[in-house]
């Protein structure tokens, strides 16, 4: 555990010079979610304010989105967009480490096989935190004001960890399967615009045509916006019913990832 | 087991790799590498060098046979492999965003060194690769033969008693393959075991205690370089025709002049096998100037290099990586 622990830290630290060294990814890794959260959200806001000046179409909104405040509304599905890129991009540095032939050397120390793993997912946590920090300092500038901020923070760390462990684990067994960083872009690319749309990033799932909806109960998303956005905009927190289910349906999904990733990067490894 | 004083470095028997599709790229390889001596691996490509490599550093599982590394079974006791085996591939493996010193300190982290002898580890090994005042700099700006010191700097800093360098002077210019030569024979000198892989005779006849010559898969000839020179069976006479080979006609003739013992055409020359060079040699000469039209350009003798073994073994086709 402590050999685990000591192999996992010195390849961290390695992924943390990167992100030292490679100022404009950082910076444009830190602008991007607030262009969402700061252009998109007071445009939207400002619709959804137009719109709740009728008494009928505020009581509507209340009831789909369980406030007027579209900016509040949207931030849990920002804060979780954030970190789902971090995540299905976790495994590009090992496409690469593959391609340069880094990966062959790590592999010839003595270090535990895990370690390359979790390296990667301690990185995209950390790098996450630091994101949603901003992105949280930024929504409070704006108005996004949870009435109890202690729930709201845990509940933003707890669910986006557990979503990005089952998403990162399945972008390293990608770049752990697919030699070329090419191919990897192409996919992880192609995967993240129908994970957005299908999730209730914008929109509630009671607001969205029967169809999306029922797709994006398949979208491990949901399961983290919805939790989050509850600790954020619903009096009290909402019910604890909906914490445990998405809770428990992330960890399957979790889980599933595990068993797939262990698997093929086993048999890549072998 | 253990490793005990009488294992050897190295002892691969029977290795065969097959790759998925049926390609065996080695088969039934059978090798034994002494404590402290240079071993060279040399063989045309796609002889199956660079795999036996990746099997002896645990980077890829063997199909069948056994490989020991002082004694230890790369199947059984990999980890113990690793700390034992320092790797240098053939291609630079560095990180471009890391400084000399962070790979180092990166190499030393993920071997277990603790921290204070790793900073004196590192220390000696950047003075040894000649790297001490470029240690903070970044790779990216390091040139080839830089990134290749940094590289055998990285293999060599746990102190491997068996060093592996997969094709170590590839594509460097001459002063950093000299170099790369010194920091060999240094290591020897220091006990460490060393296996190399090469295509360049002149590497294998300056390091090499002993050489195997593989080829399809297994072990051809091995042996010191006199050794194998010794095995060809005789001396050379090399003609340097400067134009097209003759006739075949002329090459029989030229096969029954007195003590020949095989003619070879290699390109644009004749190389004769003999008993007695300095014997053959004015004969040979003898017969160009009675044909008309058929001057030489030149005429060595000699005992035949390590390239006249290689290519004896391997035979001329060139060979596609596999």
């Amino acid at each position: 555990m402590k050999k685990l622990a000591a192999d996992t830290w010195a390849q961290t630290r390695r992924w943390l010079v990167h992100l030292r060294q490679d100022r404009m990814a950082l910076t444009l890794g830190i602008i991007q979610p607030l262009i969402l959260l700061a252009l998109v959200g007071p445009l939207l806001d400002h619709v959804v304010r137009d719109a709740s000046q009728v008494e009928e179409l505020r009581r509507l909104l209340r009831e789909r989105f369980a406030t007027t405040d579209y900016l509040s509304f949207l931030f849990s599905g920002i804060a979780v967009f954030t970190v789902l890129v971090n995540s299905i991009l976790g495994g590009i540095p090992i496409v690469f480490d593959r391609e340069t032939g880094f990966m062959e050397k790590i592999l010839a120390a003595p270090v535990s096989r895990l370690s390359i793993v979790l390296s990667r997912f301690v990185y995209v946590v950390l790098y996450s935190c630091l994101q949603l920090g901003i992105i949280s300092l930024v929504g409070a500038l704006l108005g996004v004001r949870p009435e109890n901020p202690w729930l709201a923070g845990g509940t933003l760390l707890l669910f986006t960890v557990l979503l990005s462990a089952g998403i990162t684990v399945l972008s390293l067994a990608l770049a752990f399967v697919f030699p070329h960083h090419s191919i990897f872009f192409a996919i992880t690319g192609f995967l993240l615009s129908p994970l957005l749309v299908l999730s209730p990033t914008f929109v509630a799932r009671s607001s969205m045509p029967a169809w999306m909806s029922a797709a994006a109960t398949f979208n491990p998303m949901t399961y983290a916006i919805e939790p989050i956005r509850a600790a954020f905009i619903v009096p009290g927190g909402g019910q604890a019913a909906l914490y445990l289910h998405c809770a428990l349906a992330l960890l399957a999904f979790d889980i599933v990832c595990v068993a797939l990733a262990v698997r093929t990067i086993k048999r890549r490894l072998a | 087991m253990s490793s005990s004083p009488e294992s050897p470095a190295l002892s691969v028997q029977g290795l065969v790799k097959e790759y998925p599709g049926g390609v065996r790229a080695v088969d039934g390889l059978d090798v034994l590498v002494k404590p402290g001596e240079v071993f060279v691996f040399l063989g045309p490509n796609g002889a199956g060098k660079s795999t036996t490599i990746r099997c002896v550093v645990t980077l890829a599982a063997p199909t069948a046979g056994s490989i020991a590394v002082y004694g230890h079974d790369v199947l059984r006791e990999p980890d113990a492999v690793r700390r034992l085996v320092g790797y240098v591939p053939q291609e630079v493996a560095l990180d471009r965003y890391l400084t000399a010193r962070q790979h180092l300190e990166l190499s030393a982290r993920l071997y277990g060194i603790p921290r204070r002898e790793a900073s004196q580890r590192i220390e000696s090994v950047l003075e040894l690769v000649e790297l001490r005042d470029r240690a903070d700099d970044g790779v990216k700006g390091f040139s080839g033969g830089m990134k290749k010191r940094l590289d055998i700097a990285c293999g060599l800093l746990h102190r491997p008693r068996l060093l592996v360098l997969d094709e170590p002077t590839v594509g460097l210019d001459l002063q950093t393959r000299y170099k790369v030569w010194d920091f060999v024979r240094a290591l020897r000198d220091e006990g460490v075991s060393v296996l190399l892989t090469t295509h360049d005779m002149e590497e294998a006849d300056e390091l090499a205690d002993r050489i195997a010559i593989i080829d399809h898969g297994r072990v051809q000839s091995q042996g010191s370089s006199a050794e194998l020179k010794a095995s060809y069976g005789g001396e050379m006479v090399k003609v340097d025709l400067g134009r097209e080979p003759l006739e075949e006609a002329d090459c029989k003739a030229l096969a029954s002049l007195e003590g020949v013992r095989e003619v070879q055409r290699r390109g644009r020359s004749l190389l004769f096998v003999t008993a007695n060079a300095r014997d053959l040699a004015p004969r040979v000469a003898e017969w160009f100037e009675g044909r008309a039209g058929q001057p030489l350009r030149g005429l060595s003798f000699g005992p035949p290099s390590l390239g006249d073994v290689f290519l004896r073994i391997t035979g001329h086709e060139i060979r596609d990586e596999s």
